[in-house]
């Protein structure tokens, strides 16, 4: 006979399981596509999800469910389809921009009179993380957290190209800055060695560019996307000249170095500057201690500005949730300035309540404080339905432009065309 | 006369015992392919005629918009078709090639053929997304084992291989023959088959090797390389896995590893473009269904079966 083997003991991932629900709790269920291994986010979510079971006990208990998105992708299949199937969570965690996309689908439970018996005003937010949580004046998220962008460059590199390595001395004209990017490269036979700038690393989107071009991607008052903008289809032409500068088959190859962590392209020393996000920041600190480096904000062409955009996360309840008021009662507590607050201490994310971002620790360390400068002028993505085409879109666009598959004027004409179209229907 | 209607009634009553039976236990099969398969599919072509959001459960009927959408207006459509069509017809002849040149060398009788045989087969037991990270590292222009050889044994600068538009779709068709394994199995499978009196015959005929591959081997392994040509088609014109994990869903650089089968899942899940999606699903059906009867009509050509020597 096969003997039994005594039951296996459960083994304990890091972070621990939750305990069992205690008797007698209901208990519902918080989606979030930010894995509980994920120290600057998803961890700090199950450990304040943690909070909220220990402060209810016995009455409610909220289970977190990683429930990844499909790379290449913001969605999230299995929300996608269980809300369809009418059987979606109480809360999900929910990328802010894509807010309106799902909204305008009745996807989204709208929580305007809850939010509005509970106190929440939008005067308590920066405006494009209300703007993107709401649709057609309805509010459909609690806005969470927040994040921006600007350039980051290694003074040693600069010190070397014989440039001011001193964050007053950095120019705010692209002309300047391209011929440093130039003077930076440094080449070995065909091969790049270093290069000094890719505008399409990092955080080197077709929104960041075009805002500081000065461009403006829809129309606020008649909904109407505006990729075409003469100056996003300049910003888009001054990537192109980067792509025929240094030769685009060289640039992606070299740029096929380029990985995470140690092999981040700044950390790798293969970049001398690279447009990116705040969190970068805490990157720096765990892969490149003894990188010497400042932050600016992007330099900008004539007619531009010193631009920035702000992403960020919410916390929403999906439509048909079985449990609404159980599901806001963990909703309202998480999206508090108190939970927030902490999320974004403990992560280096920046706080959508005004009121917490002054905070002096956000401003403690001088890089982070030229990001907490840019914040109140920062962009959100269009906050539209086709939100989440639109940023689709941009990626292939640039993809395309950068290649020769399409000019600069087609590919944003191609986007304002087939954007406007889609919006037909939500007007 | 009614002895023999007794015994028809009998075994009319024990053959509709034994359907009873025979549906009872086949059941959970046929549910399954009326929920999972036949539901879906009809679903499917409804759909195709519809605005279907799928967060949305409202359905717009459309009519045959997405369909004339997708042909005659969308040059992504257009692209992706392209990227697929392309692969479809290198990889595929490639592949019989390729396979069918293994399985000779391994039908060699040699010393280790078993050997020679499980290495061929092993890639087939990779998993898709396990290789695709795989040739990532391989085919890295920089770091890429390939380009490293190519540098230091013949001084070769390599190309961008995944980087570069030119070469992204020669690269995964490179990819592709790696797991041709499977079709090697086949073919050598057929090749024991063929009748050693075919060689002898061809012998006392005065044939060599050659003469013996192409006018004895070949016809009679072609059933073999039908069958694959036509799972090659279906198989191929749905490529999908490996080209999303390399890209990471997008067909950078360039579009140019963007398949048919990632922009109809983009339209599905990612652009809430169910209705789109499900008339690509149709169109790419025809398209396979007509290539596939395309191959079948000219089969009787060169498609030799053992049994229809007579003919």
């Amino acid at each position: 006979m096969v003997k039994k083997t005594p039951t296996k003991q459960r083994i304990v991932p890091n972070p621990p399981m939750m305990e069992a629900k205690p008797a007698g709790a209901l208990k519902i269920a918080f989606w979030s596509p930010a894995s509980q291994q994920d120290v600057s986010g998803g961890e700090k979510l199950y450990l304040l999800t943690d909070r909220f079971n220990e402060k209810h006990e016995g009455e409610l208990y909220v289970e977190y469910v990683f429930t990844p998105t499909t790379a290449g992708t913001q969605m999230v299949e299995k929300l996608m389809t269980n809300i369809a199937a009418g059987t979606p969570p109480e809360a999900a965690y929910f990328d802010r921009f894509i807010v309106p996309s799902w909204a305008a689908e009745g996807s989204l439970t709208d929580i305007t009179e809850l939010a509005a018996q509970a106190g929440i005003k939008e005067d308590d937010y920066f405006p494009f993380a209300w703007q993107e949580a709401t649709w057609q004046g309805q509010l459909y998220a609690l806005p969470f957290d927040t994040d921006d962008r600007a350039l980051y460059y290694n003074k040693a590199h600069f010190e070397e190209a014989g440039l001011d390595p001193d964050e007053k001395a950095f120019p705010t004209s692209i002309e300047e800055f391209d011929a440093m990017a130039e003077k930076l490269t440094i080449k070995e036979g065909p091969r790049f060695k270093r290069m000094g700038f890719i505008p399409w690393s990092g955080q080197g989107w077709l929104y960041s560019y075009g805002w500081t071009w000065g461009g403006h991607f829809y129309d606020p008052d008649t909904l109407e996307v505006t990729f075409n903008d003469p100056k996003i289809v300049a910003a888009c032409e001054w990537l192109l000249s980067y792509a025929d500068k240094y030769g685009i088959e060289n640039v992606e190859s070299f740029a096929q170095a380029f990985g995470g962590e140690a092999q981040q392209p700044m950390m790798a020393d293969l970049l001398s500057m690279e447009y990116n996000g705040d969190w970068m920041i805490t990157q720096f600190k765990r892969w490149g201690p003894d990188i010497n480096y400042g932050v600016v904000p992007m330099p900008w062409p004539e007619g531009g500005r010193a631009a920035t955009w702000a992403g960020g996360w919410s916390v929403v309840i999906p439509k048909g949730a079985p449990n609404l008021e159980a599901g806001w009662e963990f909703i309202s507590w998480m999206g508090a300035p108190e939970q927030v607050h902490w999320f974004c201490k403990e992560t280096s994310h920046i706080p959508t309540q005004t009121a917490h971002a002054e905070d002096p620790v956000y401003v403690e360390d001088p890089h982070h404080k030229v990001f907490m400068d840019l914040l109140p002028v920062a962009n959100c993505r269009p906050p539209l339905p086709v939100g989440n085409y639109l940023w689709n879109a941009q990626v292939e666009a640039r993809d395309l432009i950068i290649h020769g598959q399409k000019t600069p004027q087609e590919a944003m004409d191609d986007i304002t065309e087939e954007a406007n179209k889609q919006m037909e229907k939500y007007l | 006369m009614r002895m023999f209607s007794l015994e028809t009634l009998r075994v009319s009553r024990i053959a509709r015992r034994n359907l009873f039976y025979g549906v009872l236990f086949a059941s959970p099969w046929l549910l399954g392919i009326i929920l999972f398969i036949a539901y879906p599919v009809v679903a499917s072509l409804y759909y195709s005629f519809t605005e279907y959001s799928v967060l949305n459960p409202v359905k717009k009927f459309v009519g045959l918009s997405n369909y004339t959408n997708l042909i005659f207006k969308d040059d992504v459509f257009r692209r992706s078709l392209y990227n697929s069509v392309y692969y479809a017809v290198f990889s595929i002849p490639l592949g019989i090639i390729v396979g069918v040149g293994i399985a000779m060398m391994l039908n060699m009788k040699i010393k280790g053929q078993a050997v020679y045989r499980t290495i061929y087969f092993l890639p087939v037991l990779i998993p898709d997304v396990a290789m695709a990270i795989l040739w990532i590292w391989v085919f890295n222009s920089q770091y890429g084992i390939v380009n490293t050889l190519l540098w230091q044994l013949f001084h070769i600068q390599g190309p961008g291989w995944l980087a570069s538009p030119k070469w992204s779709k020669p690269t995964v068709i490179l990819m592709s023959l790696w797991t041709v394994g499977q079709a090697v199995v086949t073919y050598l499978a057929s090749l024991q088959d063929v009748p050693q009196s075919l060689y002898d015959a061809a012998e006392v005929d005065g044939a060599n090797a050659l003469q013996k591959t192409w006018h004895v081997t070949i016809p009679m392994i072609t059933p073999v390389i039908f069958f694959n040509l036509i799972m090659g088609i279906i198989g191929s014109l749905q490529y999908f896995t490996i080209a999303y994990v390399i890209t990471g869903g997008d067909g950078r650089p360039g579009q140019s590893l963007f398949f048919y089968a990632m922009y109809l899942y983009r339209n599905a899940f990612a652009f809430f473009k169910m209705g789109v999606a499900s008339a690509q699903a149709w169109i790419l059906f025809i398209v396979v269904l007509i290539a596939t009867l395309v191959v079948f009509r000219t089969s009787a050509r060169w498609v030799y079966y053992g049994g229809e020597e007579a003919r």
